[in-house]
C-alpha cells in the first residue's frame, strides 16, 4: 500500500524530534529520516510507513529488545494511515561500504561474524524467538567502536511453532535462504544462512553460489561457510551459537592454543609409549581427544556422564544449548557463559554484557552487569569465574529473586568468589570433570547438571 | 566552450538517434561524465570568477577546514555542502545536484528545516540571513551539527 501523505508529520513527533535529512524514500512511500532529539541532541532515525505495511511490526519487536548491538527503540507515533518509528541512530559505516573501503581480512571477517552470532543468539532466545529475516551487509553497521550493529527489523518476525510457512515472503534475494520464498516458515536457521552469506561476501566479495565458495582461501573456512549456507535448513548449523562455535575454531589464536594442546597430548603419548615399550607410531588418539589436525581439545569427563548431563539440562531448561563434546565443541569461553545466561536462564542481554561499575567493591555488587569485570568473549573462562557464574546463575533458586544479590557486602551470605569456591566444593559441583583451569562444553554440562541437582536436592 | 547541460530525456533521445555508440560517447562525453563534488565547485568558481577564499568567507565555513573540503582532503558533511551552495549563490536545482555529487540526501520540502533552506536558497539569502531564518524557526543552524 502506498502511503498517503496529505499533511505534516505528527506534532508530538516534531515537538520531541527535529527532522534533519531524508535518507531514503521507497516506492511505496516509506521514508527513513535522520533526526535529532531536541532535549538530548542525540541522533535518531525516524522511519515512516503505512500502518498495514509489512514493516509496521518493527516498532513492536524493537521495543521489546535491549541489546548493545541493536539500536534502541525510542518512540512510536501514528497519524491517520501512517506509522512513525523512532530509534537510535547508529553512527558508522554499512558493511558493504566498509568492505569496499577498508578491505577487512579473514580475521576481522570472522570476528564480525562471531559477534553477529551473539546478536542473533540473543534474538532467537527471546520468547517467542525473533527471526530477523533480513541479515545483509546493508543492515549491518560497523560502528565507531568497530563493532557490528544489526539494524532494520522491518521484516523481522516472531517465530510461531504452529505455523507452517511465513505469510509474507520478503527479504533481500541474495541473502535469503530458500525457505524464505514462502514454502516453509523461517526460523533461527534462516538467519544463520543469511549470516553465512554475509561472511561469504566479506571473505570473497561474491555471493553467487556455488562459485563463491571456491574463492575462500582456506578449506576449513570454506567448509564452515558451506554448512551455514546449506540449501536445506536441516543441513545447516542448528543455531547461531553452533555456528559461532564453528567460527571460533577457525581463529588463528585458537589454532595455536590447540596446537599446544595437541603437542602436549602427543608428548604425553610418546612418554607413555616409551615407558611401557610400545613402539612409536602405534599409539592411538586418546578416547577423550576431539577435533581434527591442529584444532583439538581434551576432556576428562566420562562420555556417558556428559551425555546424561546434556539430556537432563536440555530437558530441564527446554533448550538445545548444552552439547556433548564432539568435533564441533570446544573449550568454554566467556562468550559461551554470556550466551548461556541469555538462552538458558533468560537473563537480559544487556545485563550479560560488559558494563562494569567503576572499581566495584564486591564481585556481585554491580547492578548493571552479571560480570563486574572486563571480559573478552573469546577468552576461555577460567575455573574461578566459572565457579562464580555457576553459583550466581542458580542463586535465585535459593533466594527467589535477583535483587538480593545487588548492593550487598560479601558477608558470606551472598556468592562472592570467596563464598562460591567452598560452596561448590561442599556440594560436589565440579565432581566428574577433573581439576583444570578450563573446561570443555561437555564438562560444562556435567558441572551445570551437578549444580542443578544440588539445588533441587537441597544444598549443603 | 562549456557544453549546455543536457536533460536526461535529451540524452536518451540522442542515444536512440545515434548509429554508432563510440561516436555518441565522443560527442557527449561532458554530459556522460558524473562530476565529483570538488569538480563541480571548481567549475562554479571558474564560471563566477570567485576565489576559494571568497567562497569560504561567504559560506561561513572555518577557513582551514574550508580549504580541506575544496581540495578533497576532507569529505564534506551535508550542512557544509549546503553552506557552500549558499556561498556560491546556486539555485535550488544546482544545489540539489551539488548534494547528489557529494552523495548527500537532497533537500526535502516535507522536512521543515530543509524547507527553510530551500526557501533561503531560492531567495538568494546569504549565509547570515539563512542562519537567522533557521534560528527563527528553532532549527539547528548550519554547521551546528557534528557531521
Amino acid at each position: 500500500m502506498t502511503m498517503d501523505f496529505t499533511g505534516t508529520y505528527p506534532s508530538a513527533l516534531l515537538e520531541k524530534y527535529e527532522l534533519l535529512e531524508l535518507l531514503s524514500k521507497k516506492e511505496d512511500g516509506a521514508e527513513t529520516i535522520l533526526a535529532r532529539a531536541r532535549e538530548s541532541g542525540q541522533s535518531c532515525i525516524v522511519k515512516c510507513f503505512a500502518k498495514d505495511a509489512a514493516q509496521a511490526e518493527e516498532g513492536g519487536i524493537l521495543s521489546r529488545l535491549a541489546y548493545p548491538l541493536i539500536p534502541k527503540w525510542r518512540d512510536t507515533y501514528t497519524d491517520g494511515t501512517c506509522c512513525y518509528l523512532v530509534r537510535d541512530y547508529i553512527e558508522g559505516c554499512p558493511l558493504d561500504r566498509y568492505r569496499e573501503e577498508r578491505h577487512p581480512g579473514e580475521k576481522q571477517a570472522l570476528s564480525i561474524a562471531i559477534s553477529l552470532c551473539d546478536t542473533l543468539s540473543y534474538l532467537h532466545a527471546q520468547q517467542p524467538p525473533v527471526i530477523h529475516r533480513d541479515v545483509k551487509p546493508q543492515n549491518i553497521i560497523i560502528g565507531m567502536d568497530e563493532r557490528p550493529y544489526l539494524i532494520d527489523f522491518g521484516i523481522a518476525r516472531e517465530y510461531d511453532p504452529d505455523s507452517r510457512r511465513d505469510t509474507q515472503a520478503l527479504g533481500t534475494a541474495a541473502f535469503c535462504p530458500p525457505e524464505q520464498y514462502g514454502y516453509a516458515q523461517t526460523d533461527a536457521r534462516t538467519d544463520v544462512y543469511a549470516l553465512g552469506m554475509v561472511l561469504l561476501y566479506m571473505l570473497t566479495g561474491e555471493i553467487t553460489l556455488p562459485d563463491a565458495y571456491a574463492r575462500i582461501r582456506k578449506k576449513e573456512v570454506a567448509e564452515v561457510v558451506r554448512r551455514s549456507t546449506a540449501f536445506a535448513p536441516k543441513d545447516r548449523y542448528a543455531s547461531a551459537a553452533a555456528f559461532q562455535r564453528a567460527l571460533l575454531q577457525l581463529r588463528p589464536q585458537r589454532r595455536l592454543l590447540r596446537g599446544l594442546v595437541i603437542a602436549s597430548a602427543a608428548l604425553l603419548s610418546l612418554t607413555a609409549a616409551l615407558l611401557i615399550g610400545i613402539r612409536i607410531g602405534e599409539s592411538k588418539k586418546p578416547a577423550h581427544v576431539f577435533g581434527v589436525d591442529d584444532a583439538m581439545w581434551v576432556t576428562d569427563a566420562d562420555p556417558a556422564l556428559i551425555e546424561e548431563s546434556v539430556a537432563y539440562l536440555n530437558e530441564k531448561f527446554g533448550t538445545d544449548f548444552f552439547t556433548a563434546d564432539g568435533e564441533e565443541a570446544g573449550y568454554v569461553t566467556n562468550g559461551t557463559i554470556r550466551d548461556m545466561g541469555v538462552r538458558v536462564f533468560g537473563l537480559d542481554g544487556v545485563y550479560m554484557q560488559n558494563l562494569p561499575e567503576p572499581e566495584p567493591r564486591y564481585p556481585h555488587e554491580s547492578d548493571h552487569s552479571f560480570f563486574p569485570w572486563i571480559m573478552e568473549d573469546d577468552d576461555r573462562v577460567d575455573k574461578r569465574i566459572l565457579t562464580y557464574c555457576v553459583v550466581k546463575f542458580f542463586w535465585p533458586a535459593r533466594v527467589g529473586d535477583w535483587e538480593s544479590l545487588m548492593g550487598k557486602e560479601d558477608t558470606g551470605e551472598y556468592p562472592g568468589i570467596r563464598v562460591a569456591e567452598p560452596f561448590v566444593a561442599e556440594n560436589g559441583i565440579f565432581d566428574g570433570v577433573g581439576k583444570h583451569d578450563h573446561y570443555t562444553m561437555g564438562e560444562l554440562a556435567v558441572i551445570m547438571a551437578n549444580a542443578a541437582k544440588a539445588y533441587e536436592n537441597g544444598l549443603r | 566552450m562549456e557544453q549546455k547541460r543536457l536533460t536526461t530525456g535529451a540524452l536518451l533521445n540522442r542515444i536512440f538517434a545515434s548509429r554508432d555508440f563510440s561516436c555518441f560517447v565522443r560527442e557527449n562525453r561532458d554530459a556522460l561524465h558524473v562530476a565529483s563534488f570538488q569538480e563541480r565547485v571548481a567549475a562554479h568558481l571558474q564560471r563566477t570568477g570567485m576565489t576559494k577564499e571568497q567562497l569560504i568567507a561567504k559560506s561561513g565555513v572555518e577557513r582551514v577546514y574550508g580549504y580541506q573540503l575544496l581540495s578533497g582532503v576532507r569529505a564534506p558533511g551535508r550542512d557544509k555542502v549546503v553552506q557552500l551552495c549558499i556561498g556560491l549563490g546556486l539555485d535550488v536545482e544546482e544545489s540539489q545536484h551539488m548534494l547528489s555529487s557529494a552523495q548527500k540526501p537532497a533537500l526535502y520540502p516535507r522536512i521543515e528545516r530543509d524547507a527553510a533552506l530551500l526557501f533561503a536558497i531560492s531567495n538568494h539569502y546569504d549565509i547570515f540571513q539563512t542562519q537567522e531564518l533557521l534560528h527563527e524557526r528553532g532549527a539547528t543552524l548550519l554547521g551546528e551539527r557534528k557531521e
